[in-house]
């Protein structure tokens, strides 16, 4: 019976493969890594959109009616007087505050 | 010419297994769990046994770059070198039609349209259908390795769009390359009966020469040597 093996990787690693495996390694490598931490960069793009939104619709209202400070817009201070009662009590904290909490499943 | 030669070596065979068993075991818990064929306790039990064959998995292939990088890269040469043959071998798929439809009346139809005539272009340790297989095979380890752990634990941090990505590519991916192996490179190496012993029986992973020169003629005439035994007198 004749016995048959492979040669030793080091007869068998030509230059052109080196380069093709590295190579093909090395952008796989990199797209993936550039994907990666483009999604860890643009994480909380939803939140930033709204915090954004919320800050131009203060600017808006303070230039229209000509105020100093977003406390002195006239519905907040009406929503407080009249219904809510106060900043951080009962009826505003279970209105206007969200929790994180796992939605799915 | 009689003898047999080394195509699987222990580490590879050992990895292949491994791979095997943990894929199925993790395709089935999270088929089940995806597709909401169990309850909700069964589902967290079924997700259990994910994450520790997606350990074991993981801890296996890790050993197996670590203990037998020259396998690794000459795997990764070997599955990445697509030369002329390799896409002549696209033309007749390896002449796989041809052989399904021999003495039926369909046979003489493919041989007079197709442009491709019967017979495989010699092919290197594997075919070009094997070719792509490795590549897909090792692509979907990466992918699912680091999208599986990314959402265990790096759940948070993704944010929104980069959990549903995750999640989308691990599902789809996981899903579309184990209908690939399950219907298309599982059959095909059950028909090549030497090469599916090689790998799977208990003892050297040979295959006899007469098949390595008829199905892997680059092979055998440019990587393989013979052992020459030392007499002892």
């Amino acid at each position: 019976m004749r016995w048959f093996i492979e040669k030793p990787a080091s007869l068998r690693i030509t230059r052109r493969g080196l380069l093709k495996v590295f190579g093909v390694t090395v952008a796989a490598l990199a797209v993936g890594a550039y994907k990666v931490t483009d999604l860890f960069v643009h994480r909380n793009r939803y939140i930033k959109m709204r915090q954004s939104g919320q800050y131009k619709d203060d600017e808006r209202v303070r230039k229209t009616y000509s105020l100093a400070a977003s406390q002195q817009n006239p519905m907040i201070k009406r929503f407080y007087d009249e219904f809510a009662g106060q900043p951080f009590g009962e009826v505003s904290e279970s209105l206007l505050h969200t929790k994180y909490f796992r939605r799915t499943g | 010419m009689k003898g047999v030669v080394l195509r699987h070596p222990l580490s590879s065979r050992i990895m292949h297994f491994v791979n095997m068993v943990c894929w199925y075991i993790l395709f089935l818990t999270g088929a089940a769990v995806y597709f909401r064929l169990v309850s909700g306790a069964e589902a967290a039990m079924l997700m259990n046994v994910h994450i520790l064959a997606g350990l074991v998995l993981t801890v296996t292939v890790v050993s197996y770059l670590l203990i037998a990088p020259d396998r690794v890269f000459l795997f990764l040469q070997e599955v990445l070198n697509w030369d002329r043959d390799t896409l002549a071998w696209w033309k007749n798929f390896g002449g796989y039609p041809y052989r399904f439809l021999k003495g039926t009346k369909l046979y003489k139809y493919l041989e007079r349209f197709w442009f491709a005539k019967p017979g495989a272009p010699p092919q290197s340790k594997y075919n070009a259908g094997q070719k792509l297989l490795g590549i897909t095979v090792v692509f979907s380890l990466a992918v699912l390795g680091l999208t599986g752990w990314m959402l265990f634990f790096f759940r948070q941090a993704l944010g929104k769009d980069g959990v549903w990505l995750f999640f989308n590519a691990h599902v789809w991916i996981a899903i579309l390359v184990t209908l690939f192996v399950t219907f298309v490179h599982v059959p095909l190496v059950v028909i090549n009966w030497p090469d599916f012993v090689s790998m799977f029986r208990i003892g050297s992973g040979t295959v006899p020469v007469e098949w390595a020169i008829e199905h892997n003629p680059k092979w055998f005439e440019r990587d393989v040597v013979e052992v020459v035994e030392s007499r002892k007198d």
